[in-house]
């Protein structure tokens, strides 16, 4: 599934954390991120992203980043498709605008680009957020737009569109000195062709035929953050997100995570997430007799996988770095070609602000 | 409906008050949920290409390297 680029595009416009009018004209700050997704089912993904941020004359702040993946895989899916190991870059630039208006308001504006040997993407977010009462609770709202153009590897004749849709509201509010909580809804819909033209469908008869899930989805997402300090130097934060979708997929998503600042300049960071789905209503490893949907994406099965991970982190005056860990366990139910998998994120950021 | 949710939203934000001289914890970094964007957005590059379910934490969707 290819349904992300919007998601990020928001909270990556709202990336510093402070109001645009609070900022000081011609401060800004650039940030590398360099990170190695490795699993046991032979597939790997080294990301390297480098954004900047400037403050102007005027509270409008300036947004640019670049982002390519460099992906390598010889999974169950690639294997049983008949191929070899594939390699590709995914390359992403974007840009996005973050404007004041008066002290308690800001509008957003940003675009992507995204770009692989099979698949094209340009992605269009805007939203507004308002501070509320003193700045004790603070009101977002969002829309973004994909158009994506799907192909397929030494296949000109393959081409097909999928349109995305999405809106969130957002809601913070603190609860007293020491909690906020907030609340995120997004609802999503897409149109188009949702598959993979690499991965076909088995029936019975050992007939293989191309799947083919329907071409419209609409989701919908609800997650309550609290974020509780206990104590000046230690934070708990913990978050559950409810999904669910017109393919039948429903998910709970549960993550904790505690922070302790060692000293005034070093933090570490514990975490655990765990997630757990059903399966598409139409989701077969193999069919019986062929359907008018059909699929045998993993990601649409039932399966649950549980993560771990440390965070060491230096933040100086004009110099922060950081050095992640995470490891996941993923189980899936009925998926009898890969039983399971294990994967490492391993990442290294640095940020220079001026 | 919307102007339910408003209205909702509205009261939520009138109980609490806050005031600037009492945010020694609100203040801290690592209170802050937006404090590290690009962690988010690679956790979520992560997440959402292996799992089925997406949004919760931004808008929209689209455009990956997962076919």
């Amino acid at each position: 599934m290819r349904l992300q680029l919007i998601l990020a595009l928001v909270v990556w416009s709202r990336a510093a954390s402070a109001q645009v009018a609070d900022q000081e004209s011609g401060k800004g700050d650039v940030k590398g991120t360099f990170a190695v997704y490795a699993d046991d089912d032979a597939t790997s993904v080294v990301t390297s992203v480098v954004d900047a941020t400037v403050r102007l004359p005027v509270p409008v702040t300036i947004n640019a980043h670049a982002l390519v993946d460099a992906v390598s895989s010889a999974s169950v899916d690639v294997i049983s498709a008949a191929t070899k190991r594939f390699q590709e870059n995914r390359i992403e630039e974007g840009a996005a605008v973050r404007a004041g208006v008066g002290q308690a308001t800001e509008a957003t504006l940003g675009y992507t680009h995204s770009a692989e040997n099979d698949w094209q993407s340009h992605a269009l977010e805007v939203g507004v957020a308002r501070d509320l009462a003193k700045k004790n609770a603070k009101l977002s709202i969002g829309y973004g737009f994909t158009h994506n153009r799907v192909g397929r590897a030494k296949d000109p004749s393959f081409e097909a569109m999928l349109d995305i849709h999405g809106a969130q509201l957002g809601f913070a509010q603190v609860i007293d000195r020491r909690t906020l909580l907030t609340l995120a809804y997004t609802l999503s819909h897409a149109s188009g062709y949702q598959g993979s033209p690499y991965r076909y469908v088995m029936t019975a008869g050992e007939f293989a035929a191309p799947e083919t899930p329907p071409e419209a989805r609409t989701r919908h997402a609800l997650t309550a953050r609290m974020l509780r300090s206990l104590g000046l130097a230690t934070t708990l934060d913990a978050s559950y997100r409810f999904y669910v979708d017109d393919w039948g997929v429903v998910s709970h998503t549960l993550e904790l995570a505690t922070s302790h600042a060692i000293t005034d300049e070093i933090t570490v960071r514990v975490r655990a997430r765990g997630y757990r789905q059903n399966r598409a209503d139409f989701y077969r490893e193999a069919y019986d007799q062929p359907m008018q949907y059909m699929t045998v994406d993993r990601e649409l099965s039932t399966f649950w996988d549980a993560m771990g991970g440390v965070k060491l982190g230096y933040a100086g005056d004009s110099f922060d770095l950081d050095v992640k860990v995470d490891g996941i366990l993923y189980k899936f139910a009925d998926y009898q070609r890969l039983a399971g998998r294990v994967a490492l994120v391993t990442s290294l950021g640095v940020t220079w602000r001026w | 409906m919307s102007r339910l949710a408003i209205l909702v939203f509205v009261a939520l934000a009138g109980c609490v008050r806050v005031s600037a001289n009492q945010r020694e914890h609100l203040a801290k970094p690592a209170m802050n949920p937006e404090a590290a964007p690009m962690e988010q957005k690679i956790d979520t590059h992560v997440t959402e290409y292996r799992e089925g379910s997406i949004g919760g934490t931004g808008v929209g969707g689209g455009g990956c390297g997962c076919n």
